[in-house]
């Protein structure tokens, strides 16, 4: 299972001891994310390179895959855009699998200061990245999404991100066609 | 149904069932997404909606996690964690292709926090 979020919900469950159909239904549901991302990350490979191996290589979909992809995919030319594609999924399976045998091995001899600051890694790196949208409309679903995140949380903590997803997106979306009408 | 579907505590096939189970259906949200892009190009007003959507997403996802963690990071004050955030955006925001440098500032900055508010205990 190649989601963090997913195995967070899947570990505290277990250690929460709730049933086995519980678990599984939570934690499937924190992977609903990887839906509207391969959806926006195919698009941008041309059909003549879309193939039923893309069905193997959306194994490779992750955040951190995703956040590159979007910001690589508009300076490469679109032919090239698969291939790339490949080559950084398959580096970060092929680094993620020995770094979580290590990081297992390690667990509990690391300083709890340093355990923090690389479990703050990973939400600083998707907010720097963003930091590189260039593009009106996606910097206010940003915007939109970013503010509501916790405070949709903190009323609905299952639903947060899909309800934040898809209504602050729809309202970035049409805010800025009634922009682009208007001028 | 409950009951059928529960682990059994000493059951370590059922546990690694439910695994199996969970990464099935984690993937099928990819593959079901390469279904329905059959059809979908960079032009198509729904890709643009659909980019929206998914942008919003991730964005509630990151901020939350910053603001309301859960785990590790939330025995840390909000303090700590919007310095560290708000230092790493300013050296991203200031100087040109920064990522790297960012990155490694913020993360530092958070470890050498935690480590003043544990030495300070």
């Amino acid at each position: 299972m190649y989601a963090l979020p997913g195995q967070v919900v899947f570990v505290e469950m277990i250690a929460l001891g709730a049933s086995g159909f519980a678990i599984a239904v939570a934690a499937i549901l924190t992977g609903a994310r990887f839906l509207p991302m391969t959806l926006t990350l195919v698009p941008q490979i041309p059909k003549e390179d879309r193939s039923r191996s893309l069905y193997a290589t959306a194994h490779f979909i992750s955040m951190t895959s995703w956040a590159v992809m979007m910001r690589d995919f508009g300076k490469i030319a679109p032919e090239r855009r698969n291939a790339y594609f490949t080559g950084f999924g398959l580096v970060c399976w092929s680094s993620g699998l020995p770094g979580t045998m290590i990081g297992y091995l390690l667990a509990g001899h690391v300083p709890t200061p340093i355990t923090i600051g690389l479990v703050m890694l990973n939400p600083l790196f998707f907010l720097l990245s963003f930091t590189e949208v260039k593009a009106q409309v996606n910097r206010l679903a940003l915007l939109i999404g970013g503010i509501s995140g916790p405070i949709v949380y903190s009323v609905s903590p299952s639903w947060s991100i899909l309800i934040c997803g898809l209504v602050g997106g729809s309202a970035a979306f049409l805010i800025d066609l009634s922009l682009k009408r208007n001028s | 149904m409950e009951a059928l579907f529960s682990i059994p505590k000493n059951s370590v096939f059922w546990a690694w069932m439910i695994l199996l189970i969970t990464a099935l259906g984690t993937y099928s949200w990819r593959g079901l997404g390469v279904l329905l892009s059959g059809k979908l190009t960079q032009e198509s007003p729904w890709f643009r909606w659909i980019t929206c959507v998914t942008y919003a997403m991730v964005a509630s996802l990151v901020i939350r996690i910053i603001v309301l963690p859960v785990g590790i990071l939330a025995q840390m004050p909000l303090s700590y964690r919007l310095v560290a955030t708000g230092t790493a955006l300013a050296i991203m925001m200031l100087k040109k292709n920064s990522l790297v440098l960012a990155l490694s500032i913020g993360t530092l900055l958070m470890s050498a926090l935690a480590f003043l508010d544990s030495a300070s205990r």
